[in-house]
């Protein structure tokens, strides 16, 4: 039963990814927190420039962790993982639906939420309800 | 549908984590299996199937509204 198309399981990286995933999250703050901590002056494209580095690389921590497989994954695991996913885009496609108008209503900065932002809160979201789920199922 | 998962076991004195690690899948998931909140892939249900030495419709019934 290995050829059939659809039946194949998605490509997840190994289990040592979420450690992986860890040690990547933990190092994107690190330069931030050197600079804060020492009082580095830096110049405010360089701020920039390693806000966007420390936030790139935090992302792809969390994609780390998010798509490294379980210990014992199996179909319960998978259908856990799809559903988790599912929900997190409808929660995206609703939110960018309806931001324009919180915008409107709320008329504040807080609302206003980057894409990168969008991502990261879909990723955190994927990963609470996965493991909500995973310990209900 | 309804399944017959823990009688079946009950008989070969087999624990959850046996069936699991015989079929290749965690422990929760025959637990959920056995608990009606799960269905599984045609593949797993013959692989349980074999576990017990019956075919896969002695173990697993559809309900009416299936």
């Amino acid at each position: 039963m290995q050829n059939e198309k659809f039946n194949k399981q998605p490509k997840l990286l190994g289990v040592h990814f979420k450690k992986i995933g860890v040690v990547v999250m933990v190092l994107s703050m690190v330069p931030g927190l050197i600079v804060k901590t020492m009082h580095i002056v830096v110049m405010e494209s360089q701020k920039d420039l390693l806000k966007s580095l420390s936030y790139s690389g935090f992302l792809l921590g969390l994609l780390f962790i998010a798509l490294s497989r379980d210990k014992v994954e199996d179909e319960l695991t998978i259908h856990i993982r799809i559903t988790s996913m599912q929900e997190m885009f409808i929660f995206a496609v609703i939110y960018v639906m309806i931001k324009p108008l919180i915008v409107w209503v709320l008329q504040s900065p807080f609302t206003d939420v980057s894409g990168q932002q969008l991502v990261t809160l879909m990723l955190v979201g994927y990963l609470i309800s996965f493991y909500l789920k995973k310990l209900n199922r | 549908m309804n399944n017959t998962l823990k009688v079946e076991r009950a008989k070969l004195d087999l624990t959850q984590q046996q069936l699991a690690d015989k079929v290749g899948v965690s422990r929760q998931t025959i637990n959920s299996i056995e608990a009606e909140r799960y269905i599984p892939s045609t593949a797993l249900a013959i692989k349980i199937s074999d576990v017990f030495k019956t075919s896969v419709n002695e173990i697993f019934t559809l309900e009416e509204d299936d």
